[in-house]
């Protein structure tokens, strides 16, 4: 059994529910209507990647590189 | 840092074009084209970054030549991220009972890219620095 693949796919649902609700909740209300839009289009990936970026970061710490682990796809040829 | 650069000198220049609100000039909200312009570039990331990530990592020419040597792991975490991105937009986007956006498949692949490069290269740890 792999386990590596799945904390990828977690951080890929905590990222994609962040920018959807920011994107249809948050996103105009974020806006300066004077200046440009894509102020909230900012904060809405940055946001997303920042959460992201941090969980990310800690199973990469946590986590062997997938070349080195020994339950990793390297096994399997 | 060049791209930033010419944006904001861009954006200087413009600023004397014409003293109009944004908001009132015709590129201000996002048209079809431009959505679907995005959706082209979320096809390139789909196709093109997972493969492109690993290709050092993939060919080994110092010792075997232009041989596979091991399949890395980056290749599924990369393609699993981004299915989880478009399935949470596509869910969260049910259950707020509104219609897709091409914009929340977008950001979300285009996000993934910026948190799969965080942790790649660890900016908040000094754990293992190069693998």
């Amino acid at each position: 059994m792999n386990p590596d693949p799945f904390p990828a796919l977690l951080c890929g649902l905590i990222v994609g529910i962040i920018v959807t609700i920011m994107n249809h909740k948050l996103k105009k209300s974020l806006n300066n209507p004077d200046v440009v839009d894509t102020q909230g289009t900012l904060y809405t990936f940055f946001t997303a990647a920042l959460i992201g970026g941090i969980y990310s970061g800690c199973l990469a710490a946590v986590f062997p590189y997938g070349a080195e682990s020994p339950t990793g796809t390297n096994s399997w040829t | 840092m060049f791209g930033s650069s010419f944006g904001l000198a861009t954006a200087f220049i413009l600023r004397f074009k014409d003293r109009i609100a944004t908001t009132d000039t015709l590129g201000y909200f996002a048209s079809r084209h431009t959505r679907a312009y995005g959706l082209v570039g979320a096809c390139f990331v789909w196709l093109f970054l997972p493969i492109l990530s690993c290709v050092g990592n993939i060919f080994d020419p110092v010792t075997s030549g232009a041989v596979i040597s091991y399949l890395p792991a980056v290749i599924l975490n990369l393609w699993m991220a981004l299915s989880g991105s478009c399935t949470a937009s596509f869910c969260v986007s049910i259950l707020l009972g509104r219609k897709i956006h091409p914009h929340d498949i977008v950001f979300s692949s285009f996000t993934v890219i910026i948190f799969i490069n965080t942790g790649r290269y660890r900016i908040f740890s000094n754990i293992h620095i190069e693998p």
